[in-house]
């Protein structure tokens, strides 16, 4: 008889796991395998993501099922956890140390050969070298979100397992650390990240895991998940100095179906999110109106969600 | 990717901790409560007509039993136990060094604010008490075994309970001052116990009701009480559920 052929490890292999916290179950029978690039791991707010993260570093052990990094159980094996960055999603930070202590005891321990040059390097990558000797306990959110990715980053790590980092983050920084994210996943290393805004996903990767109420509920390239999801309406806030006359015109192009106006932010809801996507400036412009903001709202999300799970 | 010795990490480890427990509120409220044993050092110097008699049994019950295990509480409790409260655990738990490493590191950092917070305050009211240079000698000796001992205890407890203060408080007050005091086979199960053991040996006085093992015994139990205290919480942290 031939010799089996050895599996190939993946670098994240997730494999029925489950996680209950008395009668809760946070994580119902997940499976997934990850190899290199930037996948997203989408969901909302407690549906499981922070928990699957927790696992899959060692944080907390899975009910049943088995989770390994690079083959190996983080909790168990030691090794391995040099080889992961994390960037948690809680706020907390030692707030008594400056941003570049932070970063350089990440760095020490974890046995980095240089690690007052790794420190400056990780630092620089997020924008934070300007700052290095401020606590870290004075630093808005944003800077906060950058110095945990700093942390995360600097011994180099193979897989990178990122807790919702682009919030609390300006839209200049959140265009740089995508980018950094998907020259990382370039780099072959696995890049895991969540977050709950739909939009925010279809930046930062291809690949995408939606988990909804602990469960796996769709797994692979976003633009299907897009194509699957294109019947189903979007929910979208825009704020403006004119939302009565903004409004009005988009109604008169068809463009949207629905339109609640409240003070100067107009929520819309349209089914042709690519019309909308491209007429939404021109149309602003020929109005001579100001879009200050346009976001996704969460409803919208969760509709994904619901359509995922109940078909609806 | 080079790996860190083991004395690496307790550094490292110390370090971070250090900072994180040095706060302004501690020291000032810790500071605040040294000053006490002083005064009463000073009054009961001053007007004993025995003071070594009085000065060992106010070292032992005032010192070892309640000052010195409430200031180990305080910080021993919250090295690591304020790191798994505020969810900053992550960032040594998730490292590649040992749990030993961590829970000896959080140890090193609570004895060092803890001693000189104890054994200063402690000597100063043995000298003002005026009984002799072995009380002095035997106070320094057995306030460093005893913070030593009782940090080793109470960083576990940080692991495990919530509220370690309230917890910690209960057990200083009711088993170690008070249980310990008059129960001998209590005190073989109390850090006061050996600690009391050993000021009293140093100075020849015998109190007839004090568990009464001998100066060797005792320091060979707070040692042995220490390194169980650290190794139990580094086993407390290979099992823990980190948030």
């Amino acid at each position: 008889m031939a010799p089996k052929p050895p599996q190939p490890v993946h670098m994240i292999d997730v494999s029925g796991a489950s996680k209950t916290f008395g009668n809760v179950v946070a994580v119902s029978d997940v499976s997934f395998t990850l190899d290199a690039g930037v996948t997203a791991l989408l969901g909302p707010n407690g549906a499981g993501k922070s928990t699957l993260f927790r696992m899959l570093c060692g944080l907390t052990r899975p009910t049943v099922g088995t989770v390994k990094v690079l083959g190996r159980d983080a909790r168990k094996d030691t090794p391995v956890r040099g080889k992961i960055g994390l960037s948690p999603q809680q706020d907390a930070l030692f707030d008594r140390l400056t941003a570049y202590e932070f970063v350089e005891i990440a760095a020490r321990t974890h046995g980095v050969a240089n690690p007052d040059s790794a420190t400056t390097h990780a630092l620089s990558l997020v924008d934070l070298d300007s700052v290095t000797d401020k606590a870290v306990g004075s630093f808005s959110k944003g800077m906060r979100q950058r110095v945990k990715l700093a942390a995360a980053l600097v011994n180099d790590p193979q897989i990178l397992i990122l807790d919702e980092p682009l919030s609390g983050l300006d839209p200049v920084q959140r265009n740089r650390m995508i980018q950094l994210f998907h020259d990382l996943g370039s780099q072959g290393k696995c890049v895991l990240i969540s977050s709950h805004i739909l939009d925010e996903v279809a930046r930062i990767g291809s690949q995408v895991l939606v988990i909804a109420q602990g469960r796996l509920a769709a797994s692979g390239d976003y633009r299907d998940l897009r194509t699957l999801m294109e019947d189903q309406p979007h929910v979208i806030q825009i704020t403006t100095n004119q939302p009565r006359k903004l409004g009005a015109a988009l109604l008169e192009q068809e463009i949207i179906e629905g339109i609640t106006i409240e003070q100067d932010k107009l929520n819309i809801t349209t089914s042709r999110i690519d019309s909308f996507e491209r007429s939404i400036a021109p149309i602003a412009k020929s109005l001579n109106v100001s879009l200050n903001e346009v976001i996704p709202l969460d409803d919208d999300l969760e509709s994904v969600f619901r359509y995922l799970i109940e078909g609806k | 990717m080079s790996t860190i010795t083991p004395l690496q990490a307790i550094r490292l480890t110390h370090s971070v901790l250090l900072k994180q427990l040095i706060t302004k509120g501690r020291l000032i409220g810790i500071a605040i409560v040294g000053v006490l044993p002083i005064l009463l050092g000073w009054v009961i110097g001053a007007q004993s007509n025995d003071p070594l008699e009085a000065g060992v049994g106010f070292v032992s019950y005032m010192g070892l039993s309640i000052l010195v295990p409430i200031v180990a509480l305080i910080f021993a409790s919250a090295s690591l136990g304020d790191t798994r409260e505020d969810g900053t655990l992550v960032y040594l738990w998730l490292r590649p060094i040992s749990r030993l490493s961590v829970s000896t590191g959080a140890w090193a950092a609570s004895i060092t604010i803890a001693l000189p917070l104890t054994v200063i305050p402690m000597t100063v009211s043995a000298l003002l008490l005026d009984a002799g240079n072995s009380v002095v000698t035997a106070t320094i000796i057995t306030s460093t075994l005893a913070v030593v001992a009782y940090s080793g205890l109470f960083v576990t407890l940080g692991l495990i309970v919530k509220n370690p203060v309230l917890w910690g408080l209960a057990y200083i007050f009711i088993w170690e001052a008070i249980v310990a005091s008059f129960a001998k086979p209590a005190a073989a199960l109390a850090v006061s116990g050996y600690s009391r053991a050993i000021i009293t040996g140093r100075t020849d006085i015998e109190f007839d009701y004090l568990f009464d093992p001998s100066q060797s015994v005792s320091i060979l139990m707070l040692i042995i009480i220490t390194i169980a205290g650290i190794a139990f919480s580094s086993a407390r942290l290979n099992r823990l559920e980190v948030p």
